[in-house]
């Protein structure tokens, strides 16, 4: 559950934007990422054309029917089903819907938090920015999976709950990247020329920062989704994730853990699709890194 | 540089206090310790004796700043559950994370030096592709299963190492690698991008120039230089580790600040959680406190950018 | 054994290598949860029985296969009249530190667990005992509060004893790390939470139910996962460990070198509701929901299928062999999906309803327990909570409904665990008069005959209404070498000291 400490000068190079196209193809890593999320994104949408089996139907006489490629697999269950009878190809399918919903929602807190302290920050400067500087060091200095830990395990946990948590937990890196970024912005001619005229800051940051964090906030986005969908399965692993019978993918690896010696594709299936999500992101992540800091290439 | 230092000092205090402030309002709205203590068939009679000797029955200000008090001069009061002194709990553990997270680290930068120069020396191949995502490939496995199959595969298997515990060195190999690998990718990129500015500077051109070989170039000068800002990252890193340690310590039964911080969790053993708590965050403050001074006293820069 | 993909190799290996601990007469054990003290009135702990079992005798032992008693420290007890109880002790019995056992050391544990400035942990269990008197060296009376009839299976149960010397000058604090007592195993090593370290006490009395200890040495360390203790059960690392989950010891038992065994617990699970609407108004305050839940829910297929191993589906809240325990004549609730959806339709929920189930431990079964309420059109949000908080909530009446399970400690009678929640007080989500009546006249009665038919009035009772719905008993599932012989028990927790290398 380490974290990336938040790599400022990566990603504070500005976008080249023309070429964006034509790069992005030759871009194997951007390409092979962007194909896992839409293939992991179309699953979850039409999640309910393509299983035919109610994902939470139970039948305690169709236990651990292992998948297709084993002796015993039937197609009736292609990816068998798990302890309680239930079909294991319909949990993955609509466990897809879950984690993206986690990645998606802690993503967009921990954004929305995170890039207002930071444009703030960076933008007004002086005592406010040496208020955010201050709020932020006292979250990174936070053990916060600890913290988070602590107060899911006394409150109860629930996917809102685990939503939330994350969410408020998670902003550091928006706001750290975000904060140097406005900084950089604020200093260059065309913010510097709206000033002069007058414009109130609410427009100059709305009309001319914003628009300029594109790149860096989608990066920092998919990192922030990567991380939240990996620490949902860690809180499940400790029983703090979110509540079953929702089958979300790291909820299925908890669950799956005592199966690994005997049966292990119970662990293997849920494990590797949460891999490929995960692996998919951060390639994604990484490719528009790439694609949006052409300087980096020289 | 004396008054630069002083001002990062007091601000480190500060920001460890906050944190512990915060943790003490979270944890006081979150849960009973006192029920938790006495059991499951206590009777009220022990509830009302227990918590006022602890002092739960009290005003949450007043509990914070005596706790604080006392906290300063490094008593943390007594484990609910263990009647032993926190501090020395905590003081008996911190070793042994503290031996996971160097190690760990240790692992991370062994195997992201030789990957990030790897990639900076060819940029943008397909080696320097390869690199980046063997790096992710760790990342992308949830780490407690990543830890199972290292278990599994060289533990039961192979029979190379020991499966849990933490009695000797080897001990420790299959934990740090399961825990330092999800910090590779961010060492990977770090010195990758160091060594290609180095590699790119005037006078590494000149070192080349002069004749000298490629591998003497790299690990004299080139390599040397990319090894600050190496340092302070993973001094940043070491903080999280602390932590983050909980599942790894978990799942290889390792008895650390990790396992004693999830224990004391599921046993709402206060007086732990929140000495834990504020020691993480000090030598998390510390460490990056440290980093700070080393960079500002090389790049006199630094100390008036903030 | 085709399907142990990932660990093909182990099996192999270890078929080929003996088993490397049995070489030094040390037995390696692991269990999950930290003890936290070795006193085994302050912790509620189940791994604090096995250490009981090791460490200590009580006055009297019950046999863990018959469950008949047998005299220990005490020869001979008897009822002089409904509140006193007088007992003989044995003579020649030293602690483990050389201290003689004596009438003076059942007086100070008495004491000990009776001071009402100094309360303990398992007070339920000794709050039935008023005092006790010496009247002889090796003779003392136990004064009880009001008649209780269970007194002699308390006594054999969680009530060891402790020499009043050594208690007196370590005290409590010093006791929980190095305690001593006159069983067959003395803890010479422990480090709280991570691992004890037990020894044979070579001068063990002549003559204990228990038998002589064969095994040299015992080392007990905490390892949290249990996939972590299955691999080093599989790698030799250690050789025991319990509480495996069902699915795995079903496996485990077809690797070569390993012993699976099964054993029945007293340990009974049950979903109470909030009858009395002590939470607010909730649906559960009609019958006819509560009887709608009882049909929709396949207990049998759950005892069968998810426990296994002998688990048995009950119909009355009680472990068939407890004192007063039976459900002959009682309603039987049987899983029918149409009779619950019918009764909820009657009781206003032709749709079903939303609900939040409680739970702490086993959490499968109660995942079970919301997909079968699921198919029947009940929506039960399952929220998880550490014991402590649960249990707070289920006092403060804040709680729907939960899904519990009781061991009874061990104590083989009905108010072990009925009385628990059906007397009244906190715990008491019924609140009917009648039932509590009853227990009260029943857990007081000195006559067994009519303890049983008060009991079963209010098991009758409580099953008519469907205040809480009896689910099944668990099963303890023992994993360890194929080197090491141990005889099944049919009570829950382990007596390691019979425990020999083969």
């Amino acid at each position: 559950m380490a974290t990336d400490l938040p790599a400022e000068n990566d990603l504070l190079i500005e976008s080249a934007g023309q070429a964006f196209r034509r790069r992005s193809l030759k871009n194997i890593g951007f390409m092979t990422g962007l194909a896992l999320v839409a293939l992991v994104a179309s699953i979850a949408m039409l999640a309910p054309i393509l299983t035919a089996q109610d994902p939470y139907l139970q039948n305690l006489d169709q236990r651990l029917i292992p998948p297709f490629w084993h002796l015993e697999g039937t197609w009736a269950h292609p990816f068998g089903t798990d302890k309680f009878g239930r079909d294991y190809l319909s949990r993955i399918i609509h466990g897809s819907r879950i984690s993206l919903l986690i990645g998606l929602f802690v993503m967009v807190i921990s954004g929305l938090i995170g890039s207002t302290l930071g444009v703030i920050a960076g933008y007004f400067g002086g005592k406010i920015d040496a208020v955010i500087m201050y709020i932020i060091t006292v979250r990174l200095s936070m053990p916060v999976v600890l913290v988070a830990l602590a107060v899911v395990s006394f409150v109860g946990s629930s996917l809102e709950v685990i939503v939330l948590v994350l969410g408020l937990f998670l902003w550091d890196r928006f706001a750290v990247v975000i904060r140097a970024a406005t900084k950089r912005l604020r200093g260059e001619d065309f913010v510097t020329a709206a000033r002069c005229t007058g414009c109130p800051d609410s427009q100059i940051i709305l009309r001319e920062i914003i628009p300029n964090l594109m790149n860096q906030l989608t990066v920092i986005a998919t990192l922030e989704m990567a991380q939240a969908i990996l620490l949902e399965s860690a809180l499940s692993f400790l029983g703090l994730g979110v509540q079953p019978p929702l089958p979300s993918w790291g909820l299925m690896i908890a669950e799956a853990k005592e199966f690994v010696f005997f049966d292990p594709w119970l662990i293997t299936i849920p494990g590797v699709a949460i891999f490929l999500l995960v692996l998919g992101i951060n390639l994604l992540g990484d490719g528009i890194r790439d694609l949006t800091a052409p300087e980096m290439k020289n | 540089m004396a008054a630069f230092a002083l001002r990062r000092v007091l601000l480190a205090a500060l920001v460890a206090i906050t944190v512990s402030a915060i943790a003490f309002g979270l944890l006081y709205l979150s849960g009973d310790p006192v029920r938790a203590l006495a059991g499951e068939n206590a009777t009220d009679e022990v509830i009302q004796r227990l918590s006022q000797e602890y002092g739960f029955d009290r005003p949450i200000g007043e509990q914070f700043l005596s706790w604080l008090g006392k906290a300063v001069t490094g008593d943390f009061g007594k484990s609910i559950y263990f009647n032993t002194d926190v501090a020395e709990m905590i003081w008996d553990r911190l070793p042994i994370t503290m031996a996971l997270g160097v190690m760990a680290l240790g692992f991370a930068i062994c195997l992201s030096i030789p990957l990030g120069v790897l990639a900076a020396l060819r940029p943008n191949t397909f080696v320097d592709k390869a690199a980046l995502t063997i790096s992710l490939f760790g990342q992308a496995l949830p780490n407690f299963w990543f830890a199972i199959l290292l278990i599994i595969l060289f533990g039961l298997t192979l029979r190379w190492l020991p499966i849990s515990g933490n009695s000797s060195f080897a001990h420790f190999i299959l934990p740090a690698v399961a825990l330092g690998y999800y910090a590779t990718p961010a060492f990977m990129r770090l010195i990758r991008a160091e060594m290609m500015d180095v590699l790119a500077s005037d006078y590494i051109r000149t070192a080349r120039a002069k004749g000298l070989s490629t591998s003497s170039v790299l690990f004299k000068h080139a390599l040397r230089n990319a090894i600050i800002p190496v340092v302070s990252l993973a001094a940043v890193q070491l903080g999280f580790m602390l932590g983050g340690s909980v599942i790894i310590e978990q799942v290889f039964a390792i008895k650390g600040l990790g396992a004693l911080a999830w224990e004391s969790i599921s046993r709402s053993d206060y007086p732990v959680v929140q000495a834990l708590v504020l020691v993480i965050s000090v030598i998390y403050v510390g460490l990056t406190l440290c980093a700070d001074l080393l960079n500002a006293a090389i790049d006199p820069r630094l100390r008036h950018g903030h | 054994m085709r399907k142990l993909v990932y660990g093909a190799a182990a099996s192999f290996v270890l078929a080929t290598s003996a088993m490397a601990a049995s070489g030094d007469n040390t037995l390696n054990i692991a269990w999950k949860s930290e003890l936290t003290t070795l006193d085994r009135f302050n912790s509620a702990s189940p791994e604090i029985n096995i250490v009981q079992h090791l460490v200590f005798d009580g006055l009297i032992y019950r046999d863990p296969d018959t469950f008949e008693y047998k005299p220990a420290l005490a020869t001979e007890w008897e009822f002089t009249d409904d509140k006193t109880l007088e007992l003989v002790l044995r003579r020649g019995v030293t602690f483990q530190n050389g201290e003689p056992f004596n009438a003076d050391d059942v007086v100070a544990t008495i004491k000990y667990i009776t001071d009402p400035d100094n309360p303990i942990v398992t007070g339920n269990n000794t709050s039935w005992i008023d005092s006790a008197a010496k009247i002889g060296d090796y003779k003392v009376r136990i004064n009880l509060k009001e008649p209780f009839p269970a007194a002699v299976e308390y006594l054999a149960g969680p009530i060891p004893m402790y020499p009043n010397e050594y208690l007196a000058s370590v005290g409590k604090e010093g006791f929980s790390t190095k305690p001593i007592g006159t069983g067959p195993y003395r803890v010479t090593d422990s480090e709280p939470g991570r691992s004890i370290t037990f020894e044979k006490n070579d001068a063990y009395w002549d003559g204990s139910p228990k038998g002589k200890p064969s095994i040299g040495k015992i080392v007990q360390r905490t390892i949290p996962d249990s996939n972590t203790q299955v691999a080093e059960l599989l790698s030799g690392g250690i050789d025991w460990m319990w509480r495996v989950p069902e699915d795995q010891a079903s496996k485990l038992g077809d690797v070569g070198n390993v012993t699976v065994q099964a054993n029945e617990t007293m340990r009974v699970g049950f979903i109470l509701f909030d009858s009395s609407g002590r939470a607010g108004g909730s649906p559960f305050q009609k019958v006819a929901v509560r009887r709608a839940i009882s049909h929709a829910i396949d207990r049998e297929s759950m005892s069968k299928k998810l426990v296994g191993g002998g688990s048995r589906s009950v119909h009355t809240l009680c472990f068939p062999l407890q004192f007063g325990c039976t459900d002959e004549g009682a309603v039987k609730y049987e899983y029918s999906p149409d009779k619950a959806k019918k009764l909820l339709a009657e009781a206003g929920y032709p749709k079903g309803f939303e609900f939040d189930i409680y739970a702490f431990s086993n959490r499968p079964y109660t995942e079970a327990v919301v997909n079968y309420l699921r198919a029947v059109g009940v929506q039960a949000n399952l929220r998880f909570l550490q014991f402590p908080a649960l249990f707070k909530k289920l006092q403060a009446g804040e709680i729907q409904a939960a899904h519990m399970n009781w061991g009874s400690y061990g104590i083989s009678d009905v108010s072990a665990l009925t009385s628990r929640f059906f007397k009244g007080g906190k715990t008491d989500y019924a609140q009917d008069k009648d039932v509590q009546t009853w227990i009260e006249k029943a857990d007081a009665s000195v006559n067994g005959d009519e303890r049983k038919q008060l009991y079963k009035k209010a098991l009758d009772r409580i099953a008519d209404q469907a205040y809480a719905l009896p689910m099944f008993s668990y099963v303890n599932y023992l994993a360890f070498s194929s080197d090491l012989k141990l005889p099944p028990q049919a009570d829950e927790f382990p007596h390691l000291y019979r425990a020999a290398w083969k």
